[in-house]
């Protein structure tokens, strides 16, 4: 079967290469702009006890308490209801970034309330203002354990391009789909995606290891 | 007016009354010492000063003829510096850039005129070698004294000490009181929360005594060591004599 799924990636590679693309590009965009909502919701709901606060921690749960495929679905289906017209490629970045916004909003919470209370204070004392304690004081001592768990993140949201085959995306596992359905042979069809899974995913883990040990230097130096 | 004024000063915890009729002043170049048992309003009553410990439920503090509560915030924090009991130097920044970063994006200095402030800080602390070093890598009294470096750069009107010996092994206690009492001498104003009765009977203009949230005893160190009026004052000096002489 190994042989099977062999030759298989060799006679439909074009298919394959272009799903693995596709779900890099995704996950990739989706990382990025997770990165942007996860640091504004994280820090808005770092600072904010109020309605804006609130209104961030109800889209938080929301997003933990539902499956991703729902939200999927959801964004592929609302989004025209509300007279918005995306290609399927998009809406799956898009689901991807609402569904890891929240996430990366979780740890960058979590990194800056980590933070010792008198870094805070003392930043206040010294007339530093909101914008200013979080970008110059706060942020930057949160970086080095945030940045690891959101570039673990990345793995994740690999993984979950497979959920953008729902809406048709041809990403690796829609690939497999095709190529299976194709040629009848599923299993070893399914075996490739896989095995493009584990290569991928090994190696961004490879990387946000030794980026992990190399912080972990720098703060060690630091500290 | 005094130079600062606290009129009876009243703070809650939600239910819990911290602050009760608190009414301390002191003119410019004073330098307030205020002591009193653990959990007595001691922090409380300065870092109200600072807006760092909520609004005030009662009474007025006023600053150079203005009124603390009606003050820009940017304007307090500038004017009135703080150091506290755990130093809080930004562990992400040399000391140099400690001392820099608040003076560049407060005061708007250039970054060649705020290290050069710095450094002219540092030296007079006798730090100015460990300028690019972090601060974990200083002991207690070392970050303490840069701290205060950093609160210093900003040529505040007034500082604010939070206990700033008491994290201090003992060794380290005497580095950091000796800048004070250069900052005492140089005319600075202070108040300082401290246990250090030595520091209190030399510099002190006045020592005030403060127990669950008032203020027991005020009086000049002269009269506050030799005739204590209130009988817990007297209980709180044999106390914190007796285990400093010990
Ligand atoms: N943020 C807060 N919320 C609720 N209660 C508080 C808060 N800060 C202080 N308190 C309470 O107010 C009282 C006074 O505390 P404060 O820290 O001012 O005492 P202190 O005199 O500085 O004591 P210490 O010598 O231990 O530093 C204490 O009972 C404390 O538990
Ligand atoms: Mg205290």
């Amino acid at each position: 079967m190994l042989s099977d799924a062999y030759d298989l990636f060799w006679q439909y590679q074009d298919t394959y290469l272009a799903g693995v693309r596709n779900a890099l590009t995704a996950a990739g965009l989706g990382l990025v702009l997770a990165l942007m909502v996860g640091l504004l919701v994280g820090m808005v709901r770092f600072t904010s006890r109020g309605r804006l606060g609130k209104a961030m921690a109800v889209y938080v749960s929301l997003v933990r308490n539902t499956p991703l495929l729902v939200q999927v679905y959801f964004i592929y289906f609302g989004l025209p209801a509300l007279g918005l017209t995306l290609s399927a490629f998009w809406t799956g970045v898009l689901a991807l970034t609402f569904n890891s916004g929240a996430y990366i909003s979780e740890m960058v919470r979590g990194g800056l309330n980590a933070i010792p209370k008198g870094q805070t204070e003392a930043a206040l004392a010294l007339g530093l203002n909101q914008r200013l304690l979080l970008a110059k004081v706060l942020l930057p001592q949160a970086a080095p354990t945030v940045l690891p768990a959101v570039t673990g993140q990345f793995v994740q949201l690999i993984k979950d391009t497979s959920l953008l085959y729902t809406i048709a995306v041809l990403e690796i596992t829609k690939a497999a789909d095709d190529v299976g359905n194709e040629t009848y042979q599923f299993l070893p069809a399914y075996l490739v995606s896989c095995v493009l899974y584990i290569g991928i995913c090994v190696v961004l883990n490879l990387l946000v290891d030794l980026y992990e040990s190399r912080a972990g230097f720098s703060k060690h130096k630091r500290a | 007016m005094a130079y600062f004024e606290a009129r009876n000063v009243n703070l809650h915890f939600s239910s819990f009354h911290a602050l009760r009729d608190v009414s301390l002043s002191l003119e410019k170049s004073d330098v307030l010492v205020i002591c009193g048992p653990s959990g007595s309003g001691k922090s409380t009553f300065i870092r109200a000063i600072n807006r760092l410990a909520g609004p005030l439920s009662g009474g007025a503090m006023s600053f150079d003829g203005a009124d603390l509560a009606r003050m820009p915030a940017r304007d307090l924090h500038r004017r009135i510096g703080m150091v506290f009991q755990r130093f809080n130097l930004f562990q992400h920044l040399t000391v140099l850039d400690n001392i820099a970063l608040p003076q560049r994006r407060v005061l708007g200095r250039s970054k060649a005129e705020a290290r050069a402030r710095a450094m002219a800080l540092l030296e007079r602390v006798g730090l100015a070698e460990k300028a690019s070093v972090y601060p974990v890598q200083l002991s207690g009294g070392q970050q303490q004294r840069v701290a205060i470096c950093r609160a210093l750069a900003m040529d505040p009107a007034m500082l604010l000490f939070d206990e700033p010996t008491s994290a201090l092994d003992p060794e380290m206690v005497g580095e950091v009181l000796q800048v004070m009492r250069e900052l005492a001498a140089s005319g600075m104003t202070m108040i300082v929360v401290t246990h250090e009765m030595g520091f209190a009977r030399e510099l002190a203009s006045e020592i005030a005594f403060l127990e669950s949230g008032q203020v027991v005893e005020k009086a000049p160190p002269g009269e506050f060591f030799a005739h204590p009026r209130e009988e817990r004052t007297r209980l709180f000096l044999s106390q914190i004599l007796h285990h400093q002489a010990g």
